[in-house]
């Protein structure tokens, strides 16, 4: 095992951050946190990297207790912070080498892991300008660059595609996608359903400082897999209608999106929500019913949106 | 220490690029001395202010002895009549009128007793009385480094160890005899004042450690943050100090400043005064906050450049015995004084006294620093 969290707890003062959290990430895997905003993703991550206390359980990062050999773990950890984490005054290359020093580099192995680590994320050329003369995506980059500059064997990264236009998105998922080929586990850690839908081998929603649920894409959707989603298109949306599906015992949740109304169905009872529109005098636009997704997933579970934050 | 070697380099390769601090820590007191200097030199229309000074002093000898006759033949003589005006007066109160209606700048008192208490070897003193202003300072100076040559004659007359004590109780700035020029005493002080505005870099140390995405980062790497702080600190001191070599070069060489003879002394209290403002912030910073640490530092170091001289010299600094204390603790005053000394010579603290009280100033803030630092490793990432 890579990581492994057994009954975590983190409290600040009265918010409980992490609640008898339990997890374990095996060697090689594509691992996704998915939860919103405030959800306890980063404290998680804060408390395997030893940044924060805990207030109960124990954390294992390489089969060894953090507390008993930090630094050696923390050699083969990469992390690409959410924020931005490079020195504006230095050059690309000069960011990459001095993390690589503080990573414990030195001579040949500093050279080759700093040329690498650029031409990974694809900076060889643009090496020797500022952060500032970047754009988001190439800081993004940057930022992973730095994280990478050692071979880490295990790379955390905390929201890497914020802010960015899509093909840096894709180009930077895609690498993630190259550096658990090159046998690195990744931990990704985002609200993007999407992105981790689309590179993530094994998934865990986190809510409330709780695992709310966990395992591939396929397991997390057989755990709503007798439901349906249905979006139903109105001209007017009226959002009393919300109230009055969510009291129908099929309807498991009932929201509204622009002039959609996405209605989850515990068991395919069409009839019922059907009438509920006519009864109110909507006029119908358009009907589809869906596959569940890892939104539905989370919003079953939860009974919140995963971009409805920690509100 | 490969680590602070790496983090050491990449800091002062970083501050040297910052192009808003350079501007900041080099030609914003190069300016501000030139136009300082330039302001004081306009009271008398001229470049060599303190030598054209139109100061104005009473002088009311009511010993009539010897010493007090050729304190009198002092004043007279043509050198010192360049400088200030001295009329004798018989009646104190005439003078203290003249005095209030501004037609004099100071009093110099020699009380009776004066030649004997010299001839004693006691320290009687003269009573100086003045309105304040900048004239009435430099008279002082004048006044004091008569005494001095006094006590030097009274002192080698006893074969006494030590100069004997001090006619005139004024401490500050001693000049011996010589009197700096407007820019040749700004580019002390503004020197001495920019070394306090490196408290930014100091602060910047910690928000960069607890405030910035950066920090974050180091802290997730197999790195002691200690040791990421040391490096952190002493590239800041190097900047400070590359920059001080710069500053004071340009001040002796191009702007023809006296630094006296003595530069690798000056470098040595400038440095203790860097290290002594970067350490004071980043403690400042670590036990307050950031922000808390900035405001207190944004009031104090105008205030210390005050009390000490660094703007304008005001007599009633080397008088009020609360000045008096303050400027004799105060890191900057303290490095100042030992500047002027080193440059002009005088009595007052010796070198070797001065920047024993500076480094014993640098010790206790280290140990503070060092608690502080202990202090936010405990402390929690909390949101």
């Amino acid at each position: 095992m890579i990581i492994e969290v057994n009954d975590l707890i983190k409290r600040y003062k009265d918010f409980l951050a992490i609640d008898h959290l339990n997890l374990t990430i095996g060697d090689g895997e594509l691992f996704g946190l998915l939860g919103p905003n405030g959800a306890g993703k980063t404290t998680l991550v804060n408390a395997i990297l030893g940044l924060t206390a805990v207030d109960h359980g124990t954390i294992n990062v390489f089969g060894e207790a953090l507390s008993t050999s930090e630094r050696a773990i923390k050699k083969q950890i990469g992390l690409v912070p959410q924020d931005i984490a490079v020195y504006p005054e230095l050059t690309a290359q000069e960011n990459v080498t001095l993390f690589g020093k503080l990573f414990g580099l030195r001579g040949e192995a500093l050279r080759k892991g700093v040329a690498d680590a650029l031409e990974f994320t694809g900076l060889t050329d643009i090496r020797n300008k500022k952060p500032s003369q970047f754009s988001g995506g190439m800081k993004r980059r940057l930022n992973i660059a730095c994280a990478i500059v050692h071979k880490p064997r295990l790379i955390i990264m905390d929201e890497p595609t914020v802010g960015i236009d899509p093909q840096s998105r894709n180009y930077i998922l895609e690498s993630v996608k190259k550096l658990n080929d090159m046998h690195c586990t990744v931990i990704y850690i985002s609200h993007y359903m999407e992105e981790v839908a689309s590179i993530c081998t094994r998934i865990a929603i986190v809510d409330k400082g709780r695992i709310i649920a966990k395992g591939t894409q396929e397991e997390l959707g057989r755990l709503i897999e007798d439901d349906q989603v249905v979006s139903v298109g109105v001209t007017a949306p009226d959002y009393s209608i919300i109230e009055k599906l969510k009291r129908l015992p099929a309807v498991k949740d009932a929201t509204v999106d622009g002039h959609t109304i996405r209605i989850v169905l515990s068991e395919r009872k069409l009839n019922a929500v059907l009438d509920t529109f006519l009864e109110e005098d909507l006029t119908i636009t358009k009907i589809e019913t869906n596959t569940p997704t890892l939104e539905d997933v989370f919003l079953t579970l939860t009974g919140r949106a995963l971009r409805e934050g920690a509100q | 220490m490969r680590e602070i070697a790496a983090v050491f380099l990449s800091t002062v390769r970083m501050n040297f690029r910052d192009r808003r601090s350079l501007i900041f820590m080099i030609l914003f007191p190069i300016v501000l001395t030139l136009i300082l200097g330039t302001a004081l030199s306009s009271v008398s229309g001229s470049s060599d202010t303190a030598e054209k000074l139109d100061s104005r002093a009473a002088l009311i000898n009511q010993d009539h002895g010897a010493m007090a006759g050729r304190m009198e033949k002092f004043f007279r003589s043509p050198e010192i009549r360049k400088i200030v005006h001295t009329k004798t007066y018989r009646s104190l109160s005439t003078a203290k009128a003249d005095l209030k209606k501004q037609k004099l700048d100071a009093i110099i008192v020699i009380n009776k007793g004066f030649t004997q208490a010299v001839e004693n070897g006691s320290s009687k003193k003269l009573d100086f009385i003045t309105s304040g202003d900048m004239e009435s300072s430099l008279i002082k100076n004048i006044t004091q480094s008569y005494l001095q040559r006094i006590n030097a004659y009274r002192a080698a007359a006893a074969f006494a160890p030590q100069p004997a004590a001090p006619l005139l109780a004024d401490h500050a700035l001693s000049i011996n005899g010589k009197i700096p020029r407007s820019s040749d005493y700004y580019a002390v002080t503004m020197l001495i004042m920019i070394i306090l505005y490196a408290s930014a870099y100091g602060l910047n140390v910690v928000r960069e450690m607890n405030l910035s995405p950066i920090g974050y980062r180091i802290r997730s790497l197999p790195v002691r943050q200690i040791n990421y702080l040391i490096g952190k600190t002493l590239g800041q001191l190097a900047t400070v100090f590359l920059q001080i070599i710069v500053l004071v070069t340009f001040f002796k060489f191009i702007y023809h400043a006296n630094f006296g003879s003595n530069l690798p002394f000056i470098f040595l209290v400038c440095f203790l005064l860097g290290f002594i403002i970067i350490l004071l912030s980043i403690a400042l910073a670590l036990l307050f906050s950031y922000k808390m640490a900035d405001t207190i530092l944004d009031l104090a170091i105008p205030v210390a450049t005050f009390l000490a001289g660094g703007y304008v010299k005001l007599s009633i600094l080397d008088t009020n015995p609360i000045a008096v204390a303050l400027n004799s603790w105060l890191p900057n005053a303290v490095a100042q004084n030992l500047v002027f000394q080193n440059i002009y010579g005088g009595t007052g603290q010796t070198a070797a006294g001065g920047v024993l009280k500076l480094t014993l100033i640098a010790l206790a803030i280290l140990l503070l620093t060092i608690a502080a630092l202990r202090r936010n490793n405990h402390a929690d990432l909390s949101k």
